[in-house]
């Protein structure tokens, strides 16, 4: 940077001064820079629109209720009812008594048809096969075309469908991490995030080691870092933690560790 | 102020926060770092602007909080002047200036970005972001007089470490 200006005085320190030169700011660090602030603003708005739907959702819920409890409860009407007297089933089968080993065989038998039924119901059926769907449709995202996949990336960055976009990852042994890793130097900042934070939910040594090496050898370094800090694995997080007050890493380090826990 | 607002003035000061980081660092890969510390503290504490002072003069004060809470406890291990010089080269640049003013310059940046850090910050808020005295006394949290005594100490260490290259310039 350049930054000629005429001295006001007669002191030549101010010349020398004027004359100072400075590495300008390149294009694609301008670009990042206000990438990482669209982003933290947009992060703002989701958070302030999932606020204003939870405070109105409140709202509807506490006037429901109170319309519920101001309302007179019906008359009772009393009414006897005769019930019929219990009609008891016997176990018994015509010919001759059941012997002992009969009565257990059935009673397990029938044990085991009232827990078949009962872990049926806890899991409503229609629920399963719409997750099971919604997930098999995310992984032919991210193994479909380049915009196929910046359109699982933008899943990731949506906080909306994050969730489950990462979880996709849980229940695959078709991983998506070369493309990942090379999306780490996406020209759009929020999807090289994106790109990090699924690779930190990946995790595993191989995939740790790999982004500890892209770091020393300052390849997308910041992003490697954001990874390793999203992960759970002992070893990302020692790496983190010795990097964040290290003379070399500590800004990079401590940067990915907010940027992170911004998700 | 509404938050819309801040976003947008945030966004159009991004460029002078950036040159700022740069003077003030000496490296632009660490001033990116520092100004993305900032982004995160300013979208925090936005409401902590009221308009009392210069949109850039709260900025630079977070850049420059961001700046101590990173390098009080560890000094910055300033670029070497090679490194520095590698980094000014400008494509732009009008090839008729001669290399020793250009190599000049670099040393005078070097130089300022060398100072110590409390030196530094003066200097730079008051001759490159030609902020007044008030105005940087106010961003330093200091008072008006201690900010003319650390620029006066910054001034003569700069006059003393600059001048055996001046004698060494080329007319």
């Amino acid at each position: 940077m350049n930054e000629p200006r005429e001295s006001i005085s007669n002191d030549p320190l101010d010349q020398w001064l004027a004359e100072a030169r400075w590495a300008a700011p390149t294009a694609e660090s301008s670009r990042r820079l206000r990438g990482a602030w669209l982003e933290i603003s947009r992060r703002r708005l989701s958070s302030w629109r999932r606020g204003a739907v939870a405070a109105a959702a409140m709202i509807v819920v506490v006037v429901g209720v109170w319309f519920v409890i101001r309302e007179e409860p019906p008359a009772v009407v009393q009414i006897a009812i005769e019930s019929p007297p219990a009609k008891v089933v016997s176990a018994q089968l015509p010919g001759r008594a059941p012997t002992a080993r009969e009565l257990v065989l059935f009673n397990a038998a029938v044990r085991k048809k009232a827990k078949g039924s009962e872990s049926m119901a806890s899991t409503p059926p229609q629920v399963v096969s719409q997750t099971v769907v919604s997930e098999n449709a995310i992984a032919r995202l991210w193994r479909g075309s380049p915009a196929d996949f910046q359109r699982y990336l933008e899943q990731i960055a949506n906080s909306e469908t994050r969730q489950r976009a990462l979880h996709a990852l849980d229940n695959t042994t078709d991983l998506p991490t070369e493309r990942l890793i090379q999306a780490l130097a996406h020209p759009r900042a929020d999807l090289r995030v994106s790109a990090a934070i699924a690779l930190g939910h990946i995790d595993g040594p191989v995939l740790t080691k790999r982004l500890i090496d892209m770091i020393e050898r300052d390849q997308s370094r910041r992003e490697a870092f954001i990874a390793l800090a999203s992960s759970r694995g002992r070893e990302a997080q020692r790496y983190v933690q010795t990097a964040a007050v290290s003379e070399q890493y500590a800004g990079i380090a401590r940067s990915a560790i907010i940027a992170s826990t911004l998700q | 102020m509404d938050r819309n607002t801040f976003d947008r003035l945030v966004e159009s000061h991004l460029p002078a926060a950036q040159r700022f980081a740069i003077r003030l660092t000496g490296d632009p890969h660490t001033a990116d770092d520092l100004v993305q510390d900032a982004l995160l503290k300013a979208h925090r504490a936005w409401q902590s602007f009221r308009g009392e002072s210069r949109f850039t003069t709260w900025l630079f004060r977070i850049i420059i909080n961001c700046f101590r809470d990173r390098f009080d406890a560890r000094p910055p291990e300033v670029a070497s002047l090679q490194l520095a010089r590698d980094a000014a080269t400008n494509p732009n640049d009008d090839p008729a200036r001669t290399s020793a003013s250009k190599e000049f310059g670099e040393i005078v940046a070097y130089e300022v970005s060398r100072l110590p850090p409390r030196q530094r910050e003066v200097l730079v808020l008051i001759v490159y972001e030609q902020l007044s005295i008030a105005e940087t006394a106010s961003a330093l949290e200091l008072s008006e007089q201690n900010v003319r005594t650390t620029l006066h100490h910054a001034r003569e260490r700069l006059r003393q470490r600059l001048e055996p290259h001046v004698r060494d310039r080329k007319p």
